[in-house]
């Protein structure tokens, strides 16, 4: 049985750490300055490399792929001669999918990847070691890690949005024999600015989140090597929560 | 130059001592685990539960972060374990500060850094592939080698040696014993602290200064 005072520790505990996050989040936007600096810039670069362009091949692959069964799903419904699916198509990709998969995606890739690398770093002292070189591990370590991540949310997700689109387009171009640029035609009809908005908006906001909780509970052990997978899990799990509540949020408000 | 007033931490309760600028210290302690207590402090990384650590006369815990890091700037600190990143290459790793703080591109310090290292007993002929490895692929001793090289290229004017003889040959000791003396003399009031729990391991060494750890906590 759950006893209230459980209840009460976990509900604080979640509560320090979202205050954690957040405000690692400003600590972060604190060090930017740090960004002049040579090494940090290849921190944030490398970074980048991780999260963003090393997952194009396999985003480009999962992407496609749920465009092809958005397309098929739907054209089983309302036939594939509707202008309904293709609509389906950019709705879900744009409004939901892109952002949500996406985030999903970085945060088993690059999140759990982070938060380990981090935690294995202070247990090891190396974070310590560059405090005694006289740098900040929070504008050498943190800080380009939480843009390098936030960048590669943002650019992965409108990468996914247009593989998925281009996915089913070409199923839908394969399966009615008509030209691949008609249907990209009924795209364009279809997109208007404030979903592209929102759908940049939400794709920010993952970035940020997945960053900060990363490199919060990375930076979170204290000796043990037995923390790491814990403290990844934790990272994992709290990253999960805030891009489903935020993702709630900004849909009610986008359409209120 | 350091300075340690009524210090108590881990074994440690009311160590009070001071090492004057310009000397060379080798600092005893009974364990391991003393002298990693002892180096963790020096370096800031734990804080004391009472007393002050004064370095260049400087509280280290009563001022800001900002300041504390340009105060590490003059410090050379060599860990036992080598305290290099393990996500970066060694010659990444031993340019990283001179890079971080002083703009200097690693390809420029590449000169001094072979002449150090193989003054070390490093060959020169495969000294470019070792450097491309990753920490992780080096014993400890050789780890700890690179981290002297990456603390002499900043040129601090305190050195402090964790262990620095542990597990290297009779020659290499010898011509890490040579260079570390040759660093500390090559300019004036430069401060060299060498920390180990076990003085025999480091018999060549000629100190100005010897603090030995008598019981609990008392260093002397």
């Amino acid at each position: 049985m759950i006893s209230t005072q459980k209840i009460g520790e976990k509900t604080i505990g979640a509560w320090t750490h979202t205050v954690g996050v957040f405000g690692l989040l400003w600590i972060a936007a604190l060090h930017l300055r740090a960004l002049h600096i040579a090494p940090v810039r290849q921190v944030l670069y490398r970074q980048i490399y991780f999260s963003g362009i090393e997952a194009l091949s396999k985003v480009t692959l999962i992407a496609a792929l749920i465009g092809i069964v958005i397309i098929t799903q739907v054209s089983n419904f309302v036939g594939l001669h509707s202008p309904l699916v293709q609509r389906m198509l950019v709705w879900t990709t744009i409004r939901e999918m892109g952002p949500l998969i996406s985030a999903i995606f970085i945060i088993a890739r690059s999140s759990t990847a982070v938060t380990s690398e981090l935690a294995a770093m202070k247990v090891s002292g190396e974070i310590g070691a560059l405090r005694s070189m006289g740098i900040d591990p929070l504008g050498y370590l943190i800080m380009p890690r939480v843009l390098g991540v936030t960048v590669s949310v943002f650019f992965l997700t409108f990468y996914f949005q247009f593989a998925a689109i281009f996915g089913g387009l070409a199923l839908s171009s394969v399966l009615l024999d008509t030209p691949l640029i008609q249907h990209f035609k009924n795209v364009f009809e279809a997109l208007s600015f404030g979903e592209v908005g929102v759908s940049a908006v939400k794709a920010l906001i993952f970035g940020l989140l997945i960053s900060a909780t990363s490199c919060y509970h990375g930076q979170r052990v204290q000796h043990s090597i037995t923390e790491i997978p814990q403290t990844t899990t934790a990272a994992v799990m709290q990253s999960l929560f805030f891009i489903f509540i935020f993702d709630g949020l900004i849909t009610v408000v986008s359409f209120l | 130059m350091i300075r340690f007033e009524d210090v108590s931490v881990g074994p440690f309760r009311g160590l009070t001592f001071q090492i004057e600028a310009g000397t060379v210290c080798k600092i005893v302690t009974e364990a391991a685990y003393e002298k990693q207590i002892l180096v963790q402090v020096l370096a800031g990384h734990v804080k004391p539960d009472k007393g002050r650590i004064l370095l260049f006369g400087r509280d280290i815990w009563g001022i800001s972060e900002l300041e504390a890091l340009e105060l590490y700037q003059r410090v050379g600190l060599v860990h036992g374990e080598g305290g290099l990143i393990s996500n970066l290459k060694v010659w990444e790793n031993i340019a990283l500060p001179l890079w971080y703080h002083k703009g200097v591109p690693p390809e420029e310090v590449g000169r001094q850094v072979a002449d150090w290292l193989t003054h070390l007993g490093f060959d020169a002929e495969g000294l470019a592939d070792y450097v491309h490895q990753l920490p992780g692929n080096l014993p400890a001793h050789e780890r700890r080698l690179m981290a002297l090289v990456r603390a002499m290229l900043m040129e601090p004017e305190l050195m402090i040696f964790e262990e620095m003889l542990k597990q290297l040959t009779a020659e290499v000791s010898k011509r890490v014993l040579g260079l570390t003396r040759e660093f500390h003399a090559a300019v004036a009031g430069r401060t060299s602290v060498y920390v180990g729990p076990d003085e025999q391991a480091w018999p060549d060494l000629e100190a100005d200064l010897v603090l030995r750890q008598k019981g609990r906590g008392v260093i002397s």
